[in-house]
């Protein structure tokens, strides 16, 4: 018999100051993108550099990359009005680029208002 | 509100001292095994029931995903255990712990929540198949929650142990079990990671 999965195959590649509050209206977007069925893969904080932040961040790019092999929803979420767009945008475009894979599509908060943000994620 | 770093990286500034390590899949339910997510993505209601107890919220790697894939198939305890499995989450258990030391460093009240019931990320019950093997054959019943640690959780303790730093408070949050009815289920859980949370470290 097989058990009920009610996941919804979309990833949101989301910034460690929106899930942690560090932006005006974090919560309203946190919760439109909860409510639009993603799941999340947080990038370290954007100001947090560790020796070994480099190597986490190549496998969520891993992870993000798999899941968009296997036909699931990949979106970046990202909050222009910080270093590296939140997300460290740079890592994330060289980790794509050198194993040949697109851009993965991008929001970015500090241009999109709640309604919007809903209206986009729907 | 200025967003620019001042003296300190901002996750780092004493707000409230307070950070929570959270198995990968709680925030992220697209990295379940298939026949396992119980919510379409993020379970709804962690991260606002985190903030409310004042935690921010540091998310933990899927040592599955990164060794197997989202396409993997069902595995007990007995099939990770392995040691190639282990180097896997050691090698990902170092960078955990890498940010954990920075957080008890700066004197933060850390917890662990795990995903029990997993084979990997189970922190009070894990999950235990000793059947399994060979060409894929599932029943109903294969898959016991049995009290004990995630090869994950094992390997982050130990590298915590390795560095002398402590293994905080930990608990997980009973998804993995093979008869789950949310209507049933998602409150218990829910209410126990708010009464686990409300303590005092």
């Amino acid at each position: 018999m097989r058990h009920p999965d009610v996941r919804a195959r979309r990833v949101a590649l989301i910034a460690d100051a929106i899930v942690n509050r560090l932006i005006p209206d974090a919560d309203a977007a946190v919760a439109a993108l909860v409510d639009a069925g993603f799941g999340f893969l947080m990038l370290p904080p954007h100001d947090f550099q560790l020796p070994s932040t480099q190597a986490s961040i190549e496998y969520i790019i891993d992870d993000a990359v798999d899941y968009r092999r296997h036909e699931y929803e990949v979106i970046v979420v990202s909050v222009s009005a910080l270093p590296q767009r939140g997300v460290w945008a740079d890592t994330i475009a060289a980790e794509l680029a050198r194993r040949g894979e697109p851009p993965f599509r991008e929001l970015d908060l500090a241009a999109v208002d709640e309604r919007s943000l809903r209206v986009r994620v729907r | 509100m200025s967003l620019e770093t001042v003296d300190q990286p901002v996750a780092l500034r004493p707000v409230s001292r307070k950070v929570a390590f959270v198995a990968h899949c709680l925030v992220n339910q697209n990295a379940k095994v298939d026949e396992f997510a119980r919510t379409p993505g993020a379970v709804p209601g962690v991260v606002q029931l985190l903030h409310q107890h004042g935690f921010r919220i540091s998310q933990l790697p899927c040592p599955e995903m990164a060794f197997a894939g989202v396409g993997r198939w069902w595995q007990g305890k007995e099939m990770y255990d392995k040691p190639n499995y282990r180097r896997h989450c050691r090698s990902l258990a170092e960078r955990s712990a890498d940010v954990i030391q920075q957080y008890l460093g700066h004197d933060f009240d850390i917890v662990i929540i795990g995903l029990d019931g997993s084979p990997s990320s189970g922190v009070r019950f894990t999950g235990s198949a000793t059947d399994w093997g060979g060409r894929p054959e599932f029943h109903d019943g294969d898959y016991e929650v049995v009290p004990g640690m995630g090869v994950w959780m094992e390997e982050l303790r130990a590298e915590l142990q390795r560095r002398g730093l402590p293994w905080p408070r930990a608990t997980g949050v009973l998804f993995d079990s093979t008869d789950w009815l949310e209507q049933r289920d998602m409150p218990i859980q829910m209410a126990e990671l708010d009464q686990f949370l409300a303590e005092e470290a």
